[in-house]
């Protein structure tokens, strides 16, 4: 085993945390929250030309090839940054999904994306599909769509969205893409925990000439679960970044604030609690390396297991550091001005995308078996 | 061992429960439903209302304008107020500077203001926490030099709830740097009309304006405003302290809160049927009744030892803490149980279900309940000196 970073992967880590540095602040996101502007233009272009844009995608398709764990590094560095600069959501998890498709029209939209050419969102989910992604209401019939999409990323800015839905005659899903301009698209956006945006996107007697319809069957729903698979170890990533800085800001914190003529790190309660903290981030952080690792094998089973046990424990033990984050500073911790109750509202947005705890346990025990091993004790 | 209500109480459950269907505002109790804050406005109609009827200060003797409610009383209307879908009342005046007046005030300040809070009409804040002033209350430096007939106070509060509502506020205020810390402080009510304070807001990371900073420049206030003698403020405080220890553990609310979450459960689709089929969901509210029973014995047992009487035993401390912890779990509950859903912020139309919708700020506003009134680690340093002798 060899849980040292290789040269390139320390100056990708290093370049990341340098651009964060230099073009990104709390005020920056204390702007851009709620604002209806979430993709920048000049910071989109940075990512570009730092070559995030394709790192997480084949050379066949003009990507550069980077590994699960290259692309963690950079959500990391986002989520240390308190970044909502939407990388994962509107790059990697529609690029992923184009990938995962695997069709000459698909490899044609993506270099699209890898290029900066268009923007583009995922529209995954339905209102009540909770985390299911096989539940969905939007039909297509007769070459029309109908139904309603919701949780989509910052609908409001990109060119197309890329749509998970299901044929009428015989059930069967479909992954397809439209334009947001389309005639018969229309949403509704509002803000969400994190500060950005997200819509509500309903098809009303939508046209879909054959040539949008990217991928039928059960590739779809293949390929749609690997895109969500995917970003689910970026999202941990994101947690551990933000997690990461919660910490160090609030062990600062307990060396200065001073109460009863001392500094509140010298309570002995106040210690334990920054023990606690820094020994679940280890923790969390040998999930994330091994999530990034396992998560990445050909093996369906193997590789679920592998994601779905490190975001049920991440949403355990970063969702407590964050909280604790918040207790240690006292009421300044609860206020807009400083920056720990943003990182608390940061990390609880990603617990709750793409499965939280309860929904990847329960995957997990399937994925392991344990679930049949339960009912077979019940029985008995 | 009689854990029954008793006919008589029971019959005032059913006055209680019968006046509360008439008089809950249609447009409060909307708003009390989906987890929504009141505006200034509607917190003290409601209150104005409760105030007409005699039932706004429940703890307060009759003689004060009060019901003269026992605590079983009090705990009764608490969670039939709470099922109706009102809210609670906001502490400062009822809960806090009232009972300061009726135990240490003279006659003249009894009758200034108590009617005032007894029928809502006044909004009170309070003034102890400065920015180097929290858990060590006592280091407090806002001061008040007397100069004739008048204090003059200068200084600075911060983390004042409601300042930007409130007609008075009662301070912890230095009028004496000289003696021990604790000794040279006393309690002062001051007209936030008064020249020379000035409030700024502060928002909370649930994105609404609760809190504020208070300025104090050369404020005078009439010496008539004094409450006790000088250098009582720290007894005062500590006497406020300890006073109400039935309704602190957030019983009747925090009961409400998981009734609000089972209806949101049954009430939100998911997949082809609903939330509330998913028998983790349904684990988890029963993980949290369990641990409200076991708060709201205890809870009954510090009523049922003040109504006869006794001194407040040592089940009653860990109230404060228990009580906070599960109002956060509860919140936190909701929030992760709704799932996508309680990411919504500022959505106006339902998205899948409002109470899911609205979860997430409740839930960011309640990581300060371990906070306010004195942090639960101050609350555990306490309970580990007084009563366990450490
Ligand atoms: C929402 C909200 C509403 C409030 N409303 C009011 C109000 O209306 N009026 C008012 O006067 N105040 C109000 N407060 C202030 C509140 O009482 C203080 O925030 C609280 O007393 C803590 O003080 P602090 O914020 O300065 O934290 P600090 O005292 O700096 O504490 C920071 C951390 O250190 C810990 N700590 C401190 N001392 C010790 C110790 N000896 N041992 C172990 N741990 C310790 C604390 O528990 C905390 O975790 C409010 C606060 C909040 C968050």
């Amino acid at each position: 085993m060899d849980f040292n970073l290789s040269s390139e992967q320390k100056m990708l880590g290093d370049s990341a945390k340098r651009y964060l540095s230099q073009n990104y602040s709390f005020d920056i996101y204390l702007d851009q929250i709620g604002s209806n502007m979430q993709i920048n233009p000049e910071r989109w272009q940075k990512m570009l030309d730092l070559g995030w844009f394709g790192l997480p995608f084949s050379e066949e398709n003009g990507g550069f090839s980077g590994s699960l764990f290259d692309v963690s590094l950079i959500a990391r560095a986002l989520g240390e940054a308190l970044s909502i600069d939407p990388y994962v959501d509107n790059i990697v998890l529609p690029g992923k999904l184009l990938e995962f498709i695997s069709s000459p029209t698909a490899d044609a939209w993506l270099k699209k994306l890898i290029d900066g050419e268009r923007t583009f969102s995922a529209a995954i989910y339905d209102v009540d599909s909770h985390y299911d992604i096989n539940h969905t209401n939007v039909i297509l019939e007769d070459g029309v769509v109908n139904g309603q999409k919701s949780f989509v990323s910052n609908v409001g800015e990109v060119d197309y969205l890329i749509c998970y839905a299901r044929e009428a005659s015989d059930e069967q899903p479909i992954l397809f893409i439209v334009a947001v301009e389309e005639e018969g698209v229309e949403y509704k956006d509002c803000r969400v925990l994190n500060g950005s945006r997200s819509g509500v996107v309903t098809f009303n007697n939508l046209e879909l000439t054959n040539d949008k319809i990217l991928c039928v069957g059960s590739d779809a729903t293949a390929a749609a679960q690997r895109a969500i698979d995917y970003v689910t170890v970026l999202e941990c990533a994101a947690m551990i970044g933000a997690a990461t800085a919660a910490y160090e800001k609030t062990l600062e914190y307990a060396k200065i604030r001073k109460q009863f003529g001392t500094h509140i790190g010298s309570f002995q309660v106040i210690q334990h609690y920054l023990v606690d903290m820094f020994v679940e981030l280890q923790q969390a952080e040998s999930m994330l390396f091994m999530a990034t690792d396992k998560g990445a094998v050909k093996d369906v089973a193997e590789s679920q297991a592998a994601i779905s046990s490190c975001k049920a424990y991440l949403c355990k033990s970063v969702v407590a550091i964050a909280q604790q984050a918040i207790q240690i500073h006292g009421g300044i911790g609860v206020t807009e001005e400083l920056d720990i109750g943003h990182y608390f509202r940061f990390i609880t947005h990603l617990s709750l995308i793409h499965g939280d705890r309860d929904f990847h346990m329960s995957r997990y025990m399937k994925r392991t078996g344990l679930e049949d091993k339960i009912c077979a004790v019940n029985m008995a | 061992m009689n854990l029954e209500f008793s006919d008589t109480e029971k019959e005032f459950q059913k006055d209680v429960q019968s006046w509360l269907s008439d008089n809950v505002p249609a447009d409060i109790q909307e708003k009390t439903q989906n987890g929504e804050m009141l505006d200034k406005t509607l917190q003290q109609k409601w209150e104005q209302i409760l105030g007409s009827k005699g039932w706004l200060a429940t703890t307060w003797p009759k003689q004060y304008g009060g019901p003269g409610w026992n605590a079983t009383q009090r705990y009764i209307f608490d969670v039939e107020r709470a099922k109706a879908g009102a809210p609670g009342t906001s502490p400062f005046g009822v809960s806090m500077v009232g009972p300061v007046i009726f135990n240490f005030a003279n006659q003249e300040q009894k009758d200034r203001w108590l009617p005032g809070i007894v029928s809502g009409d006044t909004l009170w804040c309070q003034g102890y926490s400065e920015p180097n002033a929290g858990s060590d209350l006592a280091s407090l430096k806002t001061s008040a030099k007397k100069e004739g007939d008048e204090y003059i106070v200068n200084g600075q509060k911060i983390w004042t709830t409601q300042a930007h509502w409130a007609d008075m506020i009662f301070c912890l205020v230095r009028t004496d740097s000289t003696v021990k810390k604790q000794q040279g402080i006393s309690f002062l009510l001051i007209d936030m009309n008064t020249p020379g304070i000035e409030v700024r807001a502060i928002h909370s990371i649930d994105g609404h304006h609760h809190l504020n900073e208070v300025y104090f420049n050369d404020v005078r206030v009439p010496v008539e405003n004094l409450v006790g003698q000088e250098g009582m403020g720290w007894t005062i405080a500590k006497f406020l302290l300890t006073h109400e220890r039935t309704t602190i553990a957030g019983v009747a609310d925090t009961k409400q809160e998981i009734e609000r979450l089972k209806h949101a459960l049954k009430n939100t689709r998911s997949g082809s049927g609903v939330r509330w089929d998913d028998p983790q969901a349904r684990r988890r509210v029963a993980e949290l009744e369990i641990d409200l029973m076991a708060l709201e014995y205890t809870n009954f047992r510090t009523v049922a030892s003040t109504d006869n009487g006794n001194p407040l035993g040592p089940e009653s401390s860990g109230l404060k803490i228990k009580g906070t912890e599960l109002q956060q779990q509860v919140s936190q509950a909701i929030v992760e149980l709704g799932g996508p859903l309680s990411l919504a912020w500022d959505n106006k139309e339902a998205i899948g279900n409002m109470e899911f919708n609205k979860a997430t700020r409740r839930y960011n506003f309640l990581r300060a309940c371990t906070i306010y009134g004195g942090t639960n680690e101050i609350q555990k340093n306490v309970i580990a000196k007084m009563l366990l002798g450490l």
